[in-house]
């Protein structure tokens, strides 16, 4: 009687992990494949061209606010004698924070999130073998057949897996809502350009590791199916392990991009391109 | 606040700072005017009168400055 008690009583423990672990599954790979696979859709933000043009509105007064304030600095320093008044960099520097405010979220909608979801296409065409029509999963387990006799310990660390693949859509989603932030955030930055032009590398850097994050999590989610279709319990446990670093992708690029200067790179070469054409021109007419 | 309200206002503060600005780069414009005539007219050192000159040309430069960020303030303003 004991003995049969405690088999039922692990039948209905199995029955519900299969049934919680098998639906977890299927919705968190269908909407992985939806929002990781796919890159960076900003079309599935609410509002985000109305905000974006508000912003750039207030951007715009916020510049030439900033504009004068340069003006008028340079002339108290010129009337009290301080420092003479550098004209054609005051001039220079609102051309440029007019034109980031401008082109920031073009670029960034219309440059590099293209190339973000180009990379992340060639990646999710990768020869990985998955399959994620099927109903349920197969992983090398079946959830009509195997999850119910593979044992409890597999059954967990399925049931985990599929924790871990809704949360790393919910950390798709937080990356879109910074990147959306971030290009929102851009024009507001650029029309204090003129005062404080070092907090624009700063911005960039994290610009371009916002933008490049699906591509990691692109790579990674690969890794997450390819270890889980081994269909044992390491193999899972390897594929929560991938799943957590795709999770925390943007601090790991982050620190990549801070310690290699390649955005502070492109913006100084950016500006030294620009006073290089303004002084040739200049040059050239004197 | 409506939100075309919110603008007019917003348009407003803009046009009072454009405004106050202006009034200030005038003041520094005949400020530097008495200045660098009076260093150009009172000095004989070539020197001097060449400062005095350089002064001038600053602020000609300057009120150009001037004059552009007036247009273009004024031309967000009614864009917006």
């Amino acid at each position: 009687m004991w003995d049969e008690a405690k088999k039922s009583f692990w039948e209905a423990i199995n029955g519900w992990l299969e049934k919680v672990a098998t639906d977890l599954a299927k919705q968190g790979l269908s909407l992985a494949a939806r929002y990781i696979q796919n890159g960076v859709k900003l079309e599935e933000i609410p509002y985000f061209s109305f905000i974006m043009v508000t912003i750039q509105a207030l951007a715009y007064g916020l510049f030439i606010i900033t504009f004068y304030k340069e003006i008028l600095r340079a002339m108290k320093e010129d009337m009290t004698g301080e420092a003479q008044p550098n004209w054609l960099a005051i001039v220079g520097n609102a051309a440029i924070s007019a034109s980031l405010i401008t082109f920031t979220p073009t670029i960034i909608k219309d440059v590099l999130i293209p190339i973000s979801n180009e990379i992340v296409a060639y990646i999710a065409d990768a020869p990985v073998k998955w399959n994620i029509k099927v109903d349920g999963i197969k992983l090398g387990l079946s959830p009509d057949v195997a999850l119910a006799a593979a044992g409890l310990h597999l059954l967990l660390g399925f049931l985990i897996w599929s924790i871990g693949m809704i949360a790393l859509v919910i950390a798709q989603m937080i990356t879109y809502a910074q990147i959306a932030i971030a290009i929102w955030l851009g024009p507001l930055l650029a029309s204090s350009y003129q005062s404080r032009s070092e907090i624009f590398s700063v911005y960039w850097k994290e610009v371009i590791a916002l933008v490049f994050t699906p591509v990691l999590r692109m790579a990674l989610f690969v890794m997450v199916i390819s270890t889980a279709g081994k269909g044992t319990l390491d193999g899972l446990l390897w594929s929560v392990g991938f799943a957590i670093v795709a999770v925390i992708g943007p601090s790991i690029l982050k620190g990549y991009i801070h310690k290699s200067g390649a955005s502070s790179g492109i913006v100084s070469g950016g500006k030294f391109l620009f006073y290089r054409v303004v002084l040739t021109r200049f040059r050239g007419r004197g | 606040m409506p939100f075309e309200t919110l603008f007019d206002k917003y348009n407003e503060l803009l046009k009072a700072i454009i405004t106050g600005a202006g009034g200030l780069a005038g003041s520094y414009f005949a400020l530097m005017a008495i200045k660098n005539g009076f260093d150009y007219a009172n000095s004989d050192d070539p020197h001097k009168k060449h400062e005095a000159k350089s002064g001038f040309k600053r602020m000609a430069i300057g009120a150009g400055v001037v004059g552009m960020a007036t247009y273009i303030g004024n031309q967000l303003i009614s864009f917006f």
